[in-house]
């Protein structure tokens, strides 16, 4: 029981820290996975609108302080904002609007904070992720089962 | 011999499964490899689930007759649920990475389930710290009971909120529009038997540790 509890303890330590200082980086934040419906640059701030999977509309800002990455039609990445070139940032969005390219964004209610574009590299190139589950999984099953076999061994013998 | 046999028919069904994940299924296309996630993290959700109603029933039965099998029930559900929904919502983080882009979101889903965790891991927590009185296990069933409200709530949220994460994709609530192919609904299913039969073995093992212990 005492190394089931001192578990509880590290693995609580360990989550509850973590978990709660990434809500509340996050916590007026939202993330929307959707399409570009329109675009349109007014004073060096781009107004976009997004739909969403479930047919919800968001039209929002793309303002100085948000974070793009979108890929070009050469299949390279773009990292950067409109303060560097607003009109290249407006194109490389119509290319994505006009080729129905899945964009995901966070946005705080009004302005966009970071908005990026299917990474088809890296969706192609997941298997690290797959196996980072499945290693986490075997790690703390066979822990769990070694701990509760141990136990019934020791009970076992005292009985 | 008959656990025995059980172990065996688990140890098999999880090889079938495995099997099933890594070669009979296609890669998502849209998704990649990390898909296939869905056949670990949605069993591990399943579980923890009817863990915790498990846990509830039985906190609720030993409130009323006070037999302490009901409360060993409790007990070892309550641990092992713990250890599936850790595991659902470890999946689930290294599954968002690569697909949101972020690795945690404070929406409705994954907020209720973190919740949960905590309230069981409390519950554990609890029990190991006071001793095994009559007033400690009513307390216990008490928390229980109070921590199972949260299970519909979780089970719910993807539906009633429709944010990031997928709808719900088993039981009442799944949408035709949601469900996946023959092929990923088949290996799911058989990734929910192997699972839900771990889940069993690991609780029957706990069981038999507490009253051994007693």
């Amino acid at each position: 029981m005492n190394k089931i509890k001192y578990l509880i303890i590290i693995f609580l330590a360990g989550i509850i820290p973590m978990n709660y200082s990434v809500i509340e980086a996050q916590q007026n934040e939202n993330i929307v996975n959707g399409f570009i419906e329109s675009l349109e640059l007014v004073d060096n701030q781009i107004n976009i609108s997004v739909i969403d999977n479930f047919g919800n509309r968001f039209n929002l800002n793309i303002v100085n302080s948000t974070e793009i990455g979108l890929e070009t039609q050469s299949g390279e990445r773009w990292v950067g904002n409109i303060k560097e070139d607003p009109n290249y940032v407006l194109e490389l969005l119509n290319e994505a609007q006009h080729s129905l390219e899945p964009v995901t964004l966070t946005h705080n209610g009004a302005d966009i904070i970071t908005l990026v574009s299917y990474e088809s590299s890296n969706i192609k190139n997941n298997l690290g992720y797959l196996a980072a589950s499945f290693i986490f999984l075997s790690i703390l099953f066979f822990g769990y089962i070694f701990i509760i076999n141990n136990k019934l061994q020791i009970l076992s013998k005292k009985k | 011999m008959f656990s025995k046999l059980f172990t065996l028919i688990t140890f098999l069904v999880f090889i079938f499964m495995l099997w099933m994940v890594f070669w009979w299924i296609p890669i998502d296309i849209s998704q990649g490899p990390v898909a296939k996630t869905v056949f670990i993290h949605v069993p591990l959700a399943w579980c923890s689930m009817v863990a915790i109603v498990l846990v509830a029933i039985s906190s609720i039965y030993y409130l009323f007759n006070k037999k302490l099998f009901w409360d060993n029930l409790a007990q070892s559900t309550a641990e092992v649920g713990v250890l599936f929904g850790s595991l659902a919502l470890i999946t689930g983080i290294i599954w968002a990475k690569p697909i949101w882009g972020v690795w945690w979101t404070g929406e409705a889903k994954l907020t209720t389930t973190l919740i949960l965790i905590l309230i069981y891991a409390a519950y554990i927590l609890f029990r190991s710290l006071y001793t095994n009185s009559m007033q400690m296990k009513k307390i216990a069933a008490i928390i229980a009971v109070i921590g199972a409200i949260d299970s519909p709530i979780i089970y719910f949220a993807a539906n009633l909120w429709q944010e990031a994460h997928p709808v719900t994709v088993i039981g009442p609530l799944a949408r035709e529009d949601s469900s996946f192919g023959a092929d990923y609904g088949i290996t799911l299913l058989v990734s929910v038997i192997a699972f839900t039969m771990l889940f069993v073995i690991l609780t029957r093992l706990r069981l038999k540790i507490l009253s051994l212990e007693q």
